[in-house]
């Protein structure tokens, strides 16, 4: 992949992450104003959580949009297709691997139970991230190909991840509770390993394939 | 450098959209591509710089495919006309981005003159392209073809929405940047009499098919409209090419073009006009007239 290929892609990658900040910060936020003062440490160690799950969020809408306008503007700009491919998929990577050290970072930083926790789930949280990003390509090429089944596909995530959202928010201080009462933890894992193999690998495919066959219509 | 398409097909469906174009664009020009509304205009420029795949045909940058060839995709830039619906999402972006991600992928962008232009057509860079009106999506166009510096430089109806100040703008900018730098521009356009000064040839799709690529004044040179009584008409155009039969009652209009050497018979009582290069279009791609 070429520099300048690599410079879009880092930028829209910085971009996605600091949609994942906002949305961390604003979950933080809501989460001490409701929280008693001596649970404060408590959520502020949630941060990764809230991060993760705006990044999440951000990857989702993204790489939904990704497909719609910015695969086609970047060809439309003379880019390859192989190009355009590598670098959607580094930006991904990116972003979830950036969402992932400073999360690893901020529970080094803050040692305690949540952290301890936190640590362990760090593989799964990858995991939801990744598959986030699977499943937000797969609704763009979705979309791409039928409009409406799309949208219904988008709509019904987003409801989905709102709800997930808001429960882990309001139940901010307990949140790596949460997680771990959802059952054995490798096994969640496993589960969300298999998921993402079997959705990223269709992802990869079509949006292979699709992109060799497109067409530039802006 | 050479930009040369051969046996270039490309079809949806049973659609031939362009049919079989062998063409060679040389550096150096201004090239004027003409046809009616669905003549593949817009397809044939997508093939050339490799933004739609080929049903079948190859595009060469000096002997070298084009597609997926980034070192030769980085010499060529299409700047079509933006569509903002809300189905490319594109409207989102704000002018500044999207002269920003430009200035990322053509390699010898020109970050000076695309400042220069944007002040020049007063463009709002912090508003949306959905807020911007046709005239100023097509200044956007321009600014993008122009800054982009890419030798083989490809403008769809860059002037739609302009108006009469603005194009003339646009056509003295064209040519001063031709003047300067020898780049190849082949503008695609309705709006045939304006072009006509600027362009050096002329290429005229008809239904998919390249009907015609020739240099415009050797074009002008040729073509004359021959009016009168028909079988006068029919005796001083005899064994001429002749094109577009316009019948009146009993006068005729014809459109010949004169292969060198030839000549009307003008002994005949007909009148024999120059013609525009509108003119010589409509002639090509007109339907026959009989009233």
């Amino acid at each position: 992949m070429k520099g300048r290929n690599l410079r879009f892609w880092r930028r829209y990658a910085l971009e996605l992450l600091a949609v994942g900040l906002g949305v961390a910060f604003f979950c933080l936020v809501v989460s001490a104003l409701g929280a008693q003062p001596e649970a404060l440490p408590g959520v502020l160690m949630c941060t990764p959580y809230y991060l993760s799950m705006g990044c999440a969020f951000g990857l989702i809408l993204c790489c939904f949009s990704i497909h719609i306008s910015y695969l086609p503007l970047i060809l439309a700009m003379g880019s390859t297709r192989r190009e355009a491919f590598w670098g959607f998929l580094w930006c991904r990577l990116l972003v979830v691997a950036a969402a992932a050290v400073l999360s690893l970072f901020l529970w080094l930083l803050l040692p305690g139970d949540v952290a301890r926790d936190g640590l362990t789930l760090l593989p799964l949280l990858v995991l939801l991230m990744l598959l986030a990003a699977s499943l937000g390509s797969l609704m763009g090429l979705l979309y791409q190909r039928w409009r409406g089944l799309g949208i219904l596909v988008l709509a019904v995530l987003s409801g989905v991840v709102g709800a997930g959202a808001s429960i882990t928010v309001m139940s901010s201080s307990r949140g790596a509770a949460l997680f771990s009462r959802l059952g054995p933890l490798g096994a969640w894992t496993a589960v969300g390993a298999a998921l993402w193999l079997l959705l990223g690998a269709a992802d990869l495919l079509l949006t292979r394939s699709t992109l060799r066959r497109r067409e530039v219509k802006l | 450098m050479k930009l040369q398409c051969t046996d270039l097909v490309k079809t949806y469906g049973t659609l031939h959209a362009v049919d079989h174009i062998a063409l060679t664009l040389e550096q150096g020009k201004i090239y004027g591509l003409i046809g009616r509304n669905g003549a593949g205009k817009t397809t044939l420029l997508s093939l050339l710089t490799a933004q739609n795949p080929a049903t079948a045909g190859e595009v060469t940058l000096d002997g070298a495919p084009v597609w997926e060839n980034r070192e030769a995709l980085g010499h060529l830039c299409f700047s079509r006309e933006l569509n903002i619906s809300p189905e490319t999402g594109l409207g989102n972006l704000k002018v500044k981005e999207y002269l920003r991600i430009a200035s990322i992928y053509y390699p010898h962008w020109d970050a000076g003159m695309a400042q220069e232009l944007t002040e020049l057509f007063c463009l709002p860079v912090k508003k949306k392209l959905q807020k911007l009106s046709k005239g100023m999506l097509s200044m956007v166009t321009i600014i993008v073809a122009l800054a982009s510096k890419a030798d083989f430089t490809f403008l769809d109806e860059p002037v739609a929405g302009l108006d009469v100040v603005a194009r003339d703008q646009f056509y003295k900018l064209l040519l001063e940047e031709y003047s300067a730098t020898g780049r190849t521009f082949v503008i695609s356009t309705h709006i045939i009499e304006e072009a006509a000064d600027v362009l050096e040839e002329v290429i005229i799709l008809r239904e998919g098919k390249l009907l015609m690529t020739e240099n415009v004044q050797d074009l002008l040179d040729s073509a004359r409209y021959v009016s009168g009584k028909a079988d006068e008409v029919d005796a001083a155009v005899r064994g001429l090419e002749v094109h577009h039969a316009e019948s009146m009652g009993r006068s005729k209009g014809v459109t010949v073009l004169l292969k060198p050497g030839e000549a009307v018979d003008e002994s005949r009582e007909v009148t024999v006009q120059p013609m525009s290069l509108q003119k010589i279009f409509v002639a090509l791609c007109g339907e026959e007239v009989q009233v």
